[in-house]
């Protein structure tokens, strides 16, 4: 049985008749760590708004364990979010930016304990405008996995971040989400980002958007971005792919069924 | 050590203010400008023999009252505006006439259409807070950071907390803002309507002393309103903007 299922047959903005998603169909399987790689402007984070229900206005369906989403009366599914600016609420500290989204009468501990998991304990009092940009995202990153979601949306989380505390980042991503076994759609311009994390990479064309290329990526975990496997799994998509990042999977791609057709 | 810095500034700055007006007051040696003593005296000899906090109260009740209805509907219909684009350019225009009425016409017909009682006191008063009241927080709402909002759509945050932890904080420094510049503005109408209209309260208190010429009078009461009002700012509106905005360190 298929984890998440997205169709989306035409996306526009209201006013106007261009596409910005076209023909973009792909599942994830569920516990699936998927990357999606594309051009900037591509429209990733429309397609992770539409994911999450933020936009509705679109023809096309959104499943997930064989269940519509985001239609009436759908049965809300636990959806995390973590989104490019870590959007934590500036008035409320971070213990209170969690307990935000929890329903729970036990929320403080809860809190607390999803704050241990990040190493954010002893700034549990302290206001966003307080913390280093890294500090946000591991709030945001707790405030994700709080809520136990199946299905954790990613857009360029780690942007903007210096090399070591990226690389931190994404080792406590990986613990959180093998402990939590949700779906993960990663959103990122960054191939080797995409290479080092996921069990799986898309490939968006430019505007319209829509898959060109679908790859699975084998190497054994723990990886890290300048692992040699992962650089010489970029180099060979680069090589075998050159416009693939501007959203031209080439000749090749394009012919043949291009599921996993690339391994070192 | 800035706190106490500021607080010494303020007296330091009531202080001199006051010796300027003494000093002077000497100098002219007439009684249509008395000294700040007399004043002081004549406040006194009210406060323990005469009927000012009898009128004064009446007065506080008024602004307290006036002050709450303005908050309220102009706090709920600059929200509306703010958030509903076509509504705010129906309704644009009526809110410039309304800022732009003269609080006297207001007042006027209220007493004509409502009769001289308290209920028309009051309602004029905060008819000529509402629209101003509506621009500030009007503004607050069309500054709502959509990508929070987002968020607690995302979370599913129930719509009591995304109002009460999401949405309001956005629009406290606005509210803020508000409920200063309306407490300013009541404080002065409350006054005239209470001339026009009523036979208590300060502002009909000052009327009776106007026409014996009483400055002595009128200045004591000025000085007990003055206290008032410093003291409201001190006790009620700082405190609350301090906690509000902690968060801004």
């Amino acid at each position: 049985m298929s984890g998440l299922e997205v169709r989306v047959i035409h996306k526009s903005y209201p006013g106007s008749r261009v596409a910005i998603l076209k023909d973009l169909n792909f599942t994830a399987d569920s516990g699936e760590f998927v990357a999606i790689v594309g051009p900037s402007g591509a429209g990733k984070s429309t397609l992770l708004n539409i994911i999450s229900g933020l936009d509705r206005d679109l023809q096309g369906e959104v499943r997930y364990q064989d269940r519509l989403l985001h239609v009436n009366n759908a049965q809300p599914a636990r959806i995390g979010f973590i989104f490019q600016d870590p959007r934590l609420m500036p008035w409320l500290t971070v213990l209170e930016n969690l307990r935000l989204v929890l329903k729970a009468e036990n929320s403080i501990e809860v809190a607390r304990h999803a704050l241990r998991d990040v190493e954010l304990v002893d700034v549990e009092n302290a206001f966003p405008g307080q913390l280093s940009g890294g500090m946000q995202r591991r709030v945001a990153m707790a405030r994700a996995f709080i809520m136990q979601p199946a299905l954790l949306l990613m857009d360029e989380p780690f942007v903007s971040l210096d090399a070591p505390t990226a690389a931190r980042l994404h080792t406590l991503l990986l613990k959180l989400w093998r402990e939590s076994r949700a779906t993960v759609l990663f959103v990122t311009h960054n191939l080797r980002e995409a290479l080092s994390l996921a069990d799986r990479v898309l490939f968006l064309s430019g505007s319209p958007a829509g898959v060109v290329l679908d790859m699975p990526i084998d190497i054994p975990r723990p990886r890290h971005l300048d692992d040699s496997a992962v650089s010489a799994l970029h180099d060979s998509i680069i090589r075998e792919h050159p416009e693939i990042l501007s959203g031209h999977a080439g000749v090749q791609a394009v012919n043949s069924s291009t599921h996993g057709e690339i391994h070192v | 050590m800035a706190q106490l810095t500021d607080s010494w500034l303020r007296f330091l700055s009531l202080a001199g203010f006051m010796l300027a007006w003494q000093v002077i007051a000497a100098l002219v040696a007439e009684p249509l400008f008395p000294t700040p003593l007399t004043v002081l005296y004549r406040l006194w000899e009210f406060l323990t023999v005469g009927q000012l906090l009898h009128h004064l109260g009446i007065t506080l009740a008024r602004v307290a009252a006036s002050f709450a209805i303005a908050m309220a509907i102009g706090a709920a219909i600059g929200i509306i505006m703010g958030r509903f684009q076509r509504l705010d350019a129906t309704l644009d225009g009526v809110l410039v006439l309304a800022l732009n009425i003269p609080a006297l016409v207001t007042i006027f017909l209220c007493y004509i259409w409502f009769g001289l009682n308290e209920v028309a006191a009051v309602i004029a008063v905060a008819l000529n807070k509402i629209p101003t009241v509506v621009v500030t927080v009007r503004e607050g709402a069309r500054a709502v950071d959509r990508q929070l909002m987002q968020v607690a759509e995302v979370f599913q945050v129930s719509g009591w907390r995304t109002l009460r932890q999401v949405y309001l904080p956005q629009l406290y420094p606005y509210l803020i803002a508000a409920a200063r510049s309306g407490l300013a503005l009541i404080w002065k109408i409350v006054l005239v309507v209470e001339l026009l209209g009523r036979s208590d309260g300060v502002g009909f208190q000052l009327g009776t002393y106007f026409q014996f010429f009483d400055i002595t009078s009128i200045l004591a009461y000025t000085l007990a309103f003055a206290a008032v009002v410093l003291a409201a700012e001190a006790v009620f509106m700082r405190p609350l903007e301090r906690r509000l905005v902690r968060w801004r360190t």
